[in-house]
C-alpha cells in the first residue's frame, strides 16, 4: 500500500547508499535482540542515522522508548498518531514547532497485530522523505520479527503447555495408575475376604428381590452352591413366615441405608438356623439403589449359649428363689440389691420393702458400727475378714426380733461394682435344738448317776424348770396292779395333786394313754377332760401332759403347766425328757426289782447255807454256835483287813461250808475216837477237794468257794491239798486258816481238851510264818489284844 | 531457524579474515556462536595463524571438546590453539586498563609470529563487561584503541557480543567501533563505522546531551 503511493514514475530523491547500508544492518541485525526494549532502544539509535530526522522514538509494546524531552505514554501517542492510518503525516503534532516541521509514524503492524511504531519528528522533509519506504520495509520487518516471534513465544507457550499439559496429564495418569493400582489391591484384598470370610455376604439386585452375588461362607451356610443361589430370589434362604416380614423391612433398610435384625434361615435341606441379618443398601449420586450388601452370620451356637445362659440364669434363679437359705446381695453402697423368698421369710421384710434399703437395717443395732468398718476395709483394701468363710452373727426382723444365724460370705466383682452375697441361716431353731440336746445330754448323764426313781424325780424336775422355764409339773407312775395314774411328784400350783390316785381311763390321761401323743391345751381350766377344777383358782391356762412310754409300754404321764401359752417347741422338749425319762424310770424300776429279788434270793441261799453249816456241826459233833462264831471272827478279822463288805458276804458264806466237803468223809474216819491211820488221814485231807467238786458248778458260790477249797493251805507250803504257799494261797483262805485253827485248838474234843486262850495265842504267834501269813497273825493278835476276837 | 545457514561463513571472510582486521559478531546464541568461532579458527589455523581463545566461563578442555566435536583439527588445536581466560586477558593487572590488555595481546602476537605463525587471530568474549562493571566510555575507548593497535600488528580479532545481555543503545555504540561486522554469517563493512577519534567525540557529546 505505501509503495503505491510513491510512483516509480515520480521524481524520487536522492538516496545515500550507506543510510540505505545502515538500514540494510538493522534490517539484518535486529532478530538478534530478544528483548523488545533493547530492539527499540538499538533501532531508535540506528534510524537517528536517517537523513531529515530531529528525532526518532520507536515504541514497540509494552516497552516505550520516549524522547528525551517529553514522556508521552504510548497509547497518548497512539491517539496523536491515529494507528490504522500509518504512513499519513499530520499537524496535530506539535511538540516543538520550531525545530520539527512535522512528524512521521510508521506503524509496526501486520494483518493481524500492531507492535509499536517508529516515530520521527522530522527536520527537514524533503531530505527524509525518500527514506520513507525503507523505513516502512524497515517497520514491516521489524513487525515480521515480532509477530514471529510472537508465534514462537506462542508457540513455546503453547507447547509449555502442552508439555505442561502432557507432564500433568502424566502425572495425573501415573496418579490414576497408582490409585487403580491401589484399589485393585484394595479389590484383590477385599476380594480375598469376601471369599474367604466366615461370614456369609452376598449382594442382591437393586429391588432387593434376588441373589446376583455371594460369597462361598454364605452359599455353604445355606447347603447350596454359588451357582445354584446366583439368579434366586432372597426368600430361598428364609422362611415364609419370616419372608412375609421382609418387604416391611427392606423398606425400613432403604430409608435407613443400613438396618440389622435376626431372623431365621433355610437350608437346602430344610433345616432352619439363626441368622444376624445385617443389610446395608449402596446407592449412587443421585440416591439411585444400585445393590444391597447382606451379610448373614450363622447364631446357632449363640443363641444356643445364650439360652444356656438364660436356662442357668433361671435355674439359678429358682435355686435362689427356692433356696431354705437367705441369699441376699449388697452392693458397694452397702444397699441392699437382691432378696429371694427365704430372706422375705427369715427377716420379715418383703423384696419391695426392703431392696434399695442399707443392709444395716437387717443388723442388730450393736453390729452395726462393725459392719460399716468391715465394709470400709473390704473395699479399701485387700484384707477380708469374713470373704470365704462361715460365721455366726446375729440378725434382726421386721418385727424387732434378734434370732441368731449362721452367715457365708462371698464377694464379686461385675463391671457395675462391687458386690457381696451373703447365704444366711436362720439358727434359731438349730439353736433351741443344740440347747435341747444339750440339756437332754446332761438329763441322760445325771439320770444315768440316779438308780432309783426317788432319785431321778428330782433330776428331771429340776431340767425341765430349766428347759421349760416351768415351775408347775408333775409325773404320774401307773400302778401295774390297778392301772391308776399315782402322782409320785408334784411342785408349783399342782403340788397338792402329789400322791393322788387318778382312775385308768379318765380325764386327759385317758386321751394320752390312747393315742400316745401329747396332749395341749392352752385353756386348761375350760378343758373339759381336765380332771382337776379344784385347780382352777391357780392362774394355770395352758398345760401340756406327754407319756411316759418305755419299751412300747405306757408307764406314766409328765405334765406341765404354765400361766403363758407353750410353744411347739417347749412341747417337742417335753416329749423328748418324757422318752428319756420314762426309760429311765422304767429301767430303775427294773433294777430296783432285780435288786430286791436278788436279795430274796440271797436270802434263801444264806438260810440253805446255815442249814448246811449247822447239818455239818451236828455231825462233826461241833458245838452249838462253833460256826457262827467262825462266821463272825473270820468277818471281823477280813474287815480288819481291809475287804469291803461285798466280799464279805463271800467270805461269810465260804466260812459256812467251809468243811463241806466233809460230807465225803465216811463216819468211820470222821468220827473215829482215836487217832486216824495214815490211810484214813489221806481220805481226811481229800475234804477241800471234795468242797470243790461240789460246790464249783454252783455259780452263786463260786466266790466263796476259796475258804472251803485252800482253809488247810499253809504260809510256808506245808499244807494241803495243793501245797500252795505265802500269796499263793487266796486271802480268805489265809485269813480262815487262823480263825480255823484259834477255834479248834481251844475247842475240846472226846480225844482232848481245848488249849487256854494265853497257849493258844502263843501257838498262833509261833506259827506265823509258818502256818499263817504273818501279817494276817499281827492283825489277828492285835484285835485278840483288844478283845474283840 | 535455519543455524547453519547463518554459521556458513561467506566467500569474502576469507579475504577480510586474511588481513588484520576488527570484528564485531552480534548473536544471541551460543550454538550459533561456537560454529562462528569454530570457522573462524578452523580459517585462521589453516592460514597459519596462532589462535588465542579469551573465554568467560568455559574450560580449556570444554573449549577444545566443542570445537572438535564442530569439525576444528584436533591435532592442530592441541599445538597452535590457547586460550585464556577474561581475567588474565583483560584485568591482567586486576582492573581494566586497554593498554594492557593491547599489549597483553601483543605479547601473544609477538610470541607468534616469533613460533613461525603468519599471524595472530583472536577471539574475545565480551560478557565479562557486564560483570565488571566497565564503564561503557572505557570500554569505547578500549575498542577505539584496537583499531588503531591492529593498524600495526598482524592480528585478527573478533569480538563476541551477546545480543540477549548488552543493551540496544550500546550494541549501536559498539557497532561504531567495529569496521566489520558479522551479521547473518555475512561479514560486512561497517556502515555504522566512524573513525575512532569522532566517535570518541559523538559519544561524549552525546553522553554531555
Amino acid at each position: 500500500m505505501m509503495r503505491g503511493r510513491y510512483n516509480k514514475s515520480k521524481k524520487v530523491p536522492s538516496v545515500d547508499p550507506q543510510v540505505l547500508g545502515k538500514l540494510l544492518i538493522l534490517q539484518a541485525t535486529l532478530h538478534t535482540f530478544p528483548d523488545s526494549e533493547n530492539l527499540a532502544e538499538f533501532l531508535s539509535r540506528g534510524l537517528e542515522e536517517v537523513p531529515g530526522t530531529g528525532f526518532v522514538m520507536v515504541q514497540i509494546f509494552p516497552f516505550v522508548k520516549y524522547p528525551r524531552e517529553k514522556e508521552i505514554l504510548v497509547n497518548e501517542i497512539c491517539k496523536l498518531c491515529g494507528l490504522g492510518r500509518t504512513g499519513e503525516t499530520t499537524n496535530m503534532f506539535l511538540l516543538s514547532p520550531d525545530r520539527y516541521q512535522d512528524h512521521f509514524c510508521i506503524h509496526i503492524k501486520t494483518m493481524s497485530a500492531t507492535y509499536g511504531c517508529f516515530f520521527f519528528a522530522k527536520r527537514d522533509g524533503e531530505t527524509f522523505k525518500p527514506y520513507q519506504p525503507f523505513l516502512e520495509n524497515l517497520a514491516n520487518t521489524v513487525a515480521l520479527t515480532l509477530e514471529i516471534r510472537n508465534h514462537e513465544s506462542n508457540l513455546k507457550r503453547v507447547n509449555g503447555e502442552l508439555q505442561h499439559t502432557k507432564e500433568g496429564l502424566e502425572i495425573l495418569v501415573q496418579e490414576r495408575t497408582k490409585e487403580l493400582t491401589l484399589k485393585n489391591q484394595e479389590l484383590q484384598r477385599w476380594a480375598h475376604i469376601f471369599e474367604h470370610a466366615e461370614w456369609g455376604v452376598a449382594v442382591s439386585s437393586a429391588d432387593g428381590k434376588t441373589f446376583e452375588l455371594m460369597n462361598p461362607a454364605f452359599a455353604r451356610m445355606h447347603g447350596y452352591t454359588i451357582d445354584e443361589l446366583k439368579g434366586q430370589p432372597l426368600h430361598i434362604v428364609s422362611s415364609p413366615e419370616i419372608w412375609r416380614g421382609v418387604p416391611i423391612n427392606i423398606d425400613l433398610d432403604h430409608e435407613k441405608g443400613h438396618h440389622v435384625w435376626e431372623s431365621i434361615h433355610i437350608r437346602k435341606d430344610g433345616s432352619r438356623f439363626p441368622v444376624q441379618f445385617d443389610a446395608t443398601t449402596v446407592r449412587d449420586e443421585l440416591g439411585k439403589i444400585l445393590y444391597r450388601v447382606i451379610n448373614v452370620q450363622d447364631i446357632t451356637a449363640r443363641k444356643q449359649a445364650e439360652e444356656e445362659l438364660h436356662e442357668s440364669e433361671e435355674r439359678l434363679r429358682a435355686v435362689v428363689q427356692t433356696a431354705n437359705d437367705a441369699i441376699i446381695t449388697v452392693n458397694a453402697r452397702g444397699d441392699i440389691a437382691a432378696w429371694n423368698a427365704a430372706a422375705e421369710t427369715i427377716f420379715g421384710f418383703s423384696a419391695d420393702e426392703i431392696l434399695g434399703r442399707p443392709v444395716t437395717q437387717i443388723m442388730p443395732e450393736q453390729f452395726r458400727t462393725a459392719h460399716l468398718h468391715g465394709s470400709e476395709r473390704a473395699l479399701t483394701s485387700d484384707e477380708r475378714l469374713v470373704t470365704g468363710k462361715t460365721v455366726e452373727v446375729a440378725g434382726l426382723a421386721k418385727d424387732g426380733r434378734e434370732f441368731p444365724m449362721e452367715m457365708s460370705f462371698a464377694e464379686w466383682r461385675t463391671q457395675t461394682g462391687d458386690f457381696f452375697t451373703a447365704i444366711i441361716r436362720d439358727t434359731s431353731e438349730r439353736k433351741q435344738r443344740e440347747n435341747e440336746l444339750q440339756a437332754i445330754a446332761t438329763l441322760s448323764a445325771a439320770l444315768r448317776t440316779a438308780p432309783t426313781r426317788a432319785e431321778m424325780f428330782p433330776v428331771i424336775i429340776g431340767q425341765l424348770v430349766v428347759l421349760l422355764n416351768c415351775e408347775t409339773i408333775s409325773v404320774e407312775i401307773i400302778d401295774p396292779l390297778t392301772g391308776d395314774a399315782v402322782t409320785e411328784v408334784a411342785q408349783g400350783a399342782w403340788k397338792p395333786l402329789m400322791g393322788t390316785r387318778q382312775k385308768s381311763g379318765t380325764g386327759i390321761n385317758a386321751i394320752i394313754s390312747r393315742t400316745r401323743q401329747p396332749y395341749y391345751t392352752n385353756d386348761l381350766n375350760n378343758d373339759p377332760n381336765f380332771a382337776h377344777p379344784e385347780l382352777v383358782s391357780t392362774g394355770i391356762h395352758s398345760g401340756v401332759g406327754a407319756p411316759l412310754i418305755a419299751q412300747d409300754q405306757l408307764i406314766g404321764f409328765v405334765w406341765m403347766g404354765r400361766k403363758t401359752d407353750i410353744s411347739k417347741s417347749e412341747i417337742r422338749l417335753l416329749v423328748a425328757v418324757a422318752d428319756i425319762a420314762a426309760n429311765a424310770i422304767h429301767r430303775a424300776t427294773l433294777h430296783e426289782q432285780t435288786r430286791k429279788d436278788a436279795a430274796n434270793l440271797a436270802q434263801a441261799y444264806d438260810t440253805t447255807l446255815e442249814g448246811w453249816a449247822h447239818a455239818l456241826e451236828l455231825r462233826d459233833q461241833e458245838t452249838e454256835g462253833h460256826t457262827r462264831r467262825m462266821v463272825q471272827m473270820t468277818v471281823d478279822l477280813a474287815r480288819a483287813m481291809g475287804i469291803g463288805e461285798e466280799e464279805l458276804e463271800h467270805v461269810r458264806r465260804g466260812v459256812l461250808l467251809h468243811d463241806i466237803g466233809k460230807m465225803g468223809i465216811p463216819d468211820a474216819i470222821l468220827l473215829k475216837p482215836g487217832e486216824l491211820t495214815d490211810e484214813e488221814w489221806i481220805t481226811m485231807r481229800k475234804h477241800p477237794t471234795y468242797a470243790h467238786n461240789m460246790l464249783s458248778h454252783i455259780e452263786y458260790l463260786k466266790p466263796a468257794l476259796d475258804i472251803p477249797h485252800f482253809h488247810h493251805e499253809k504260809w510256808d507250803g506245808s499244807g494241803y491239798p495243793h501245797g500252795l504257799k505265802s500269796e499263793e494261797i487266796p486271802l480268805s483262805a489265809r485269813i480262815f486258816a487262823i480263825v480255823d485253827v484259834w477255834d479248834a485248838v481251844q475247842s475240846d474234843r472226846p480225844y482232848k481238851t481245848g488249849w487256854p486262850r494265853e497257849k493258844a495265842i502263843e501257838y498262833i504267834r509261833v506259827q506265823s510264818g509258818k502256818h499263817f501269813d504273818p501279817y494276817i497273825v499281827d492283825v489277828f493278835l492285835r484285835l485278840v489284844d483288844k478283845g474283840e476276837i | 531457524m535455519n543455524n547453519k545457514k547463518h554459521n556458513d561463513l561467506p566467500d569474502n571472510s576469507e579475504n577480510i579474515f586474511s588481513e588484520g582486521i576488527h570484528i564485531c559478531h552480534i548473536y544471541n546464541d551460543d550454538n550459533e556462536r561456537a560454529r562462528t568461532m569454530a570457522k573462524f579458527f578452523e580459517k585462521g589455523l589453516a592460514e597459519g595463524n596462532k589462535i588465542l581463545c579469551i573465554v568467560d566461563t568455559a574450560s580449556p578442555s570444554d573449549i577444545k571438546g566443542e570445537l572438535v566435536n564442530l569439525g576444528v583439527d584436533a591435532n592442530l588445536l592441541e599445538s597452535d590453539f590457547v586460550t585464556l581466560d577474561n581475567d588474565s586477558a583483560y584485568n591482567p593487572n586486576g582492573i581494566f586498563d586497554p593498554d594492557s590488555v593491547l599489549k597483553n595481546i601483543g605479547f601473544f602476537v609477538n610470541q607468534a609470529r616469533q613460533n613461525g605463525y603468519k599471524g595472530l587471530h583472536v577471539s574475545g568474549d565480551m560478557a565479562w563487561v557486564l560483570r565488571g562493571k566497565i564503564r561503557p566510555r572505557l570500554l569505547m575507548e578500549y575498542e577505539t584503541k584496537v583499531l588503531d593497535y591492529q593498524k600495526l600488528t598482524p592480528c585478527t580479532a573478533i569480538c563476541e557480543y551477546d545480543a540477549r545481555k548488552f543493551k540496544g543503545g550500546l550494541i549501536m555504540d559498539i557497532l561504531s567501533v567495529h569496521p566489520v561486522i558479522l551479521v547473518r554469517g555475512q561479514i560486512v563493512q561497517n556502515p555504522y563505522f566512524i573513525s575512532p577519534k569522532e566517535f570518541m567525540k559523538q559519544y561524549d557529546a552525546r553522553q554531555v546531551q
